[in-house]
């Protein structure tokens, strides 16, 4: 099957999954397709309840029951631009890079990112209240999370802007060597620092081996800890 | 080239810097490991130990230093109300100095930094060092109270100058415990405000002071008593209870007393410039140079 449309769409019988693109290929394999998209890709499962857009796509999308039209993804290796978001219960979830492999993984995705890769946490105001950076990392997305973002890892340097929950006009910057994200915390290691920004007059941590931060139920920094050097 | 040979060892002796508040008022540094964090009300709580770990207090003049120090500092709310040490126990050796240089130094920065006035320079500078193996402080944004369980040792230096004469003064005490009330308002260019020393206390008292065109004169003078009681706000006065006995061995007070109660009274620079002797039986060989001394 060759694909030269102007927008290219394929949606199944049942509108669960659908891609977009402006234009690209596909070819029809064992129960199911293999797409390579360019151009405004888009990538929406209403199941997973995540969106995926990017400037390149390559994807294999499968049925999940036999009999019916392939409605969901197997892989999806993403490129130039890549943005997930993943919607959840609680906050959503963004995750952007410049390169993006996404796995199902029974009802959770597994995503390894690299480049720029940017984790945001999106409250139902629409306001951010995390953002994690670093230059490559994994995640899981769940759309069953408290936030889309179930676990991940950042390697550095990375950077966390987190909102304080006594100040919503401000911030705590964190940064570090390498960033753990797992549903109400984030621990930073190596050479931890840590600044007020905003309004915040919480001032400057340096010098830390390692640093947790905790955050409540509205994704805000409720408190931190921190440990350096070999204090028992 | 060797400026910045010195520059660099002094940073490097200083240790590394673990917390600074916006103002840089408060600093901690000079530890080997820590704890700690942040609390519901947002106040940093933290644990170290160090060779010494050190809590600085620019803002009041206070350095603190131990081998073992845990406290909170309460980030600044807003410009007019700047981060402070709430609560700190340091253990030991355990210093506590108090420096009006880095005070005044301190006010300075906060003006620049807030548009604000700048205090005017101090005609003198006071500098007081207390050692012991454990204190206790806890502050407010406005004052402080330094609980000392322990044996101590301050050393006070004083010297500056008035229109009419330069003057230096050195005060050595030691006591068996101690509790200090700071107030940056307090009358001394050292924010201590009131005190209460128990004992056995010995105080003791060296003052040089020149005038214009005129030779030097000492004032000596030691006091020893069950507890002394400080007030430099109000009354400004140290005053001995208790087994008291004082001696000046030159200056404006020559001589011995003992008696109950003895009250030193001090001025603006804190030199004694009146004792005034109570008690039943009291004896007294003071002489009393200044008028309106008063003797037994």
């Amino acid at each position: 099957m060759l694909l030269a449309q102007s927008v290219f769409t394929y949606r199944d019988t049942k509108g669960d999954l659908s891609l977009k693109s402006r234009d690209g290929q596909g070819e029809m394999i064992s129960n199911g397709y293999k797409f390579i998209l360019r151009g405004a890709v888009s990538v929406t499962s209403k199941s997973r309840a995540f969106t995926l857009t990017a400037d390149r796509v390559e994807a294999t999308v499968s049925a999940t029951k036999s009999g019916e039209s392939p409605n969901d993804l197997r892989i999806a290796k993403a490129t130039g631009k890549v943005k997930l978001v993943q919607s959840s219960a609680g906050q959503n979830s963004t995750l952007t890079a410049n390169s993006v492999t996404y796995q199902p993984l029974g009802n959770q995705g597994k995503v390894e990112a690299s480049g720029s890769v940017t984790i945001q946490n999106i409250d139902s105001a629409k306001r951010e209240s995390m953002r994690a950076t670093g230059s490559s990392g994994s995640a899981t997305l769940d759309k069953t999370a408290q936030r889309g973002v179930r676990t991940a890892e950042l390697k550095g340097p990375v950077r966390v802007d987190v909102v304080q929950s006594s100040k919503s006009n401000s911030k705590v910057v964190f940064t570090g060597g390498r960033l753990t994200l797992t549903g109400d915390t984030i621990t930073l290691s190596g050479n931890v620092k840590a600044s007020g920004s905003g309004a915040s007059q919480f001032g400057n941590l340096s010098n830390v081996d390692s640093l947790t931060v905790y955050l409540n139920d509205k994704g805000e920094m409720s408190r931190f800890t921190f440990k350096s050097g070999g204090l028992d | 080239m060797k400026w910045l040979v010195v520059a660099i060892c002094l940073a490097g002796a200083q240790g590394r810097t673990l917390y600074e508040d916006p103002t840089r008022s408060i600093r901690i540094y000079g530890y080997s490991s820590a704890e700690g964090g942040t609390n519901a009300n947002g106040d940093f709580e933290f644990q170290l130990v160090g060779n010494p770990a050190t809590v600085e207090s620019r803002l009041q003049g206070m350095t603190l230093q131990g081998s073992i120090a845990s406290g909170v500092v309460a980030p600044a709310r807003s410009e007019k109300e700047p981060a402070f040490i709430r609560s700190l126990n340091v253990d030991g050796p355990a210093v506590l100095t108090l420096d009006s240089a880095l005070m005044y130094q301190a006010q300075r920065d906060n003006a620049a930094r807030f548009g604000t006035k700048a205090p005017e320079e101090p005609k003198g500078t006071d500098t007081a060092k207390l050692t012991t193996d454990r204190f206790v402080y806890s502050g407010t944004g406005s004052d402080g109270i330094f609980t000392i369980p322990n044996a101590f040792r301050i050393e006070a230096r004083s010297e500056g100058q008035t229109p009419s004469l330069q003057y230096q003064q050195t005060m050595t005490a030691t006591g068996s415990k101690a509790t200090i009330n700071l107030d940056p308002a307090a009358i001394s260019t050292i924010p201590i405000e009131t005190g209460t020393i128990s004992g056995p206390v010995k105080v003791h008292i060296d003052r040089t002071e020149t005038a214009l065109g005129k030779p030097s004169e000492k004032t000596i003078m030691d006091g020893e008593a069950d507890q002394v009681v400080l007030d430099l706000k109000s009354e400004r006065a140290i005053t001995l209870t208790g087994n008291v006995k004082v001696r000046g061995e030159s200056g404006l007070y020559l001589g011995t007393s003992e008696g109950d109660t003895v009250v030193i009274f001090l001025d603006e620079s804190l030199k004694p410039i009146r004792v005034r002797v109570t008690g039943s039986p009291t004896k007294s060989t003071l002489r009393d140079k200044s008028a309106g001394g008063g003797g037994k």
